[in-house]
């Protein structure tokens, strides 16, 4: 990877790492100033992490998703995108400490990791590849949003602070997270069928990894019915979401690392 | 018939219940999260899945490993009837209209889901799959167990990648319906050849050797099944075989041993056969007439290694995928304008 590139890597991880910093400050402290300044560092961040990211794809010549570096560093560009969404449509303030730090571990996951950039495999050369990782990683991302909201929802539950918001709109903004990210894994789901079927001619595979995906989109299209239970609004629906997050943590990462799969990690 | 009304009504609501629906999704998640542990471990019996269809594997596996299989039949069980309750939600939907066409999106994100299990159960149960079926230039194959229908290759060669190395193989392929071209193809990585529910890729390449190159008295000529070698006297020499491995009368067959089956036919005479085995010299029919064919390099042939797929659900398939894709967009679409709308929307 050029120096340019790692200097805007670099640029957003600290960015990343202030903002989480000021949230921190500002949940001892309260001063709006300090959650206005890690938004701004936030939204800078994900600036040179967007540009990092372009900037890669235009060396690559292709959207570089294809090993554990790469894929951590997508998931933190699209966690932090999602992040931004709902705090410039909500205002959920504080709740970013929660999220950017999930972030930060991300991309600091990334940061000692092999980032060179290797030709792609006539597999990997589609546009159908493209669209099943975007997707999937977007949909992960509201994934792990709605996993940061549900673990704020028990804690706004237990502690019942001015700091986060209601608790109503916690819920609320979960299940948000939950509808887009469930639609975003359909997407992903459905492109890397069609994928599948060109390059293998099968549209379902029995290899671990598609049986968890499976799994995964069984659970959220689960959840986006379960919201319709009454006695599971609210606490149960919150302990669902921490739940299917440690599915998507083990397909995406369990998988990748620890078994033979045909979404190998390096 | 009023005394029964009351149960069929409880027997409908609970066809159509979201209940069921999370109970039969939950109780699938486990079945497959609990089996699914057991794959890694046994490769023996899941390693080759997607190479033979469900139903294939099912009747081998299922039926030679039932301790470590019958949980895959009960996990398909189970999204049957998770499909079955999705059909009677549709139903209820389709019923109540005129109320509930809002909600468009999400029931068509449920057909989608419905047509691609039926298809993906269809499939499984009328589809098959076969892998390493060699097809040389110039050859016109049947379709493994789909009568009526033919594979032509018409040419095949590695890419080569900006280092000189082999990154794919792309062959040039016909489909034939009895005498008549219904698909052509130049199959690659990602680009196979589709008709209806069949799929053809293109796995690997390789060379067949078909034939021998011969000099002596008829100058160099090249011999291979079908070919026909006018002779000086106004006869005729013709190959009607070749087998690069020897399966002859005496050589017993063995590791190249290289065969001809030919005949000599001349004007107003009966044809004379003849074998010629390359090791062991000139047969005396050949010799006779004063022929003289040394053999200099055998011929190879290229020829394309292909994975045959057949799917009758395929096109049931990718109309379930474009239903819920298109049952996304207006989901979304619905919630954001309901959203801007002020409403909360029950998503």
């Amino acid at each position: 990877m050029t120096e340019f590139a790692q200097t805007l890597l670099w640029g957003a991880f600290l960015c990343y790492l202030l903002s989480v910093n000021l949230y921190l400050l500002h949940a001892l402290i309260r001063r709006p100033l300090l959650w206005r300044g890690a938004l701004a560092l936030v939204g800078l961040g994900f600036v040179l992490h967007s540009l990092c990211l372009g900037l890669r794809w235009y060396l690559a010549g292709y959207l570089p998703v294809t090993n554990l570096f790469s894929t951590l560093f997508f998931f933190s560009w699209a966690l932090a995108a999602v992040y931004l969404y709902f705090e410039l449509r909500y205002r959920i303030h504080a709740s970013g400490l929660f999220v950017m730090l999930l972030n930060l571990l991300l991309l600091g996951a990334a940061l000692p990791r092999d980032s060179a950039l290797k030709p792609l495999i006539p597999a990997l050369d589609t546009p159908l590849f493209t669209l099943h990782i975007a997707f999937s990683f977007l949909g992960y991302a509201f994934f792990a949003m709605a996993f940061s909201l549900g673990v704020l929802y028990l804690l706004q539950r237990r502690l019942g602070t001015a700091l986060l918001p209601d608790p109503a709109l916690l819920s609320r903004l979960n299940e948000e997270a939950i509808f887009l990210g469930f639609a975003l894994f359909s997407l992903c789901m459905i492109f890397g069928g069609i994928w599948a079927q060109v390059a293998w001619g099968y549209y379902f595979s029995w290899n671990i990894k598609g049986l968890w995906s499976f799994l995964v989109w069984l659970f959220y299209a689960g959840m986006c019915h379960a919201k319709f239970v009454r006695r599971w609004q609210g606490s149960v629906y919150a302990g669902l979401s921490i739940l299917g997050f440690a599915l998507v943590l083990f397909t995406y990462l369990g998988i990748g690392l620890l078994m033979s799969s045909n979404h190998p990690l390096d | 018939m009023s005394r029964f009304r009351p149960r069929l009504n409880d027997f409908w609501k609970l066809c159509r219940s979201l209940k069921l629906a999370i109970v039969l999704a939950t109780l699938a998640t486990l079945t497959a999260f609990g089996g699914s542990l057991l794959m890694p471990s046994r490769p023996w019996i899941f390693a080759g899945m997607d190479s033979v269809s469900l139903g294939e594997w099912l009747a081998r596996q299922g039926r030679q490993y039932p301790d470590a299989t019958w949980w895959i039949r009960l996990y398909g069980g189970l999204l049957l009837l998770l499909g079955l309750n999705t059909v009677c939600c549709i139903a209820d939907w389709l019923i109540h209209l005129r109320g509930r066409w809002r909600k468009s999106g999400e029931y068509l994100i449920h057909l989608g889901f419905v047509l691609l299990l039926a298809a993906y159960l269809w499939g499984s149960l009328a589809g098959f799959r076969i892998a390493g079926e060699a097809l040389a230039v110039g050859e016109t194959r049947p379709v493994p167990r789909l009568s009526g229908h033919y594979l032509r290759l018409h040419a095949v060669e590695p890419v080569l990648g900006p280092s000189g190395r082999p990154m794919d193989v792309r062959a040039e392929l016909s489909l034939l319906r009895g005498e008549t071209v219904v698909a052509k193809a130049s199959v690659r990585t990602n680009h196979p050849l589709i008709w209806r529910g069949l799929t053809v890729l293109g796995v690997s390449f390789d060379q067949r050797n078909d034939g021998f190159r011969f000099t002596g008295s008829l100058g160099t000529v090249e011999l291979r099944a079908g070919s026909r070698i006018a002779l000086p006297d106004g006869g005729e020499l013709r190959i009607l075989d070749y087998r690069p491995n020897g399966t002859g009368r005496r050589s017993g067959g063995g590791l190249f041993e290289p065969v001809f089956f030919g005949e000599i036919r001349r004007p107003g005479q009966s044809p004379e056969p003849f074998r010629y085995a390359l090791r062991e010299g000139l047969p005396p029919a050949l010799a006779r007439i004063g022929l003289d064919l040394r053999p200099l390099a055998p011929l190879q042939q290229p020829v394309s290694i292909l994975a045959i797929h057949y799917d009758p659900g395929l096109a049931i398939a990718f109309a379930g995928a474009s239903v819920m894709t298109l049952g996304i967009l207006l989901a979304i679409g619905s919630f954001y304008r309901k959203r801007a709308r002020g409403e909360r929307p029950l998503l």
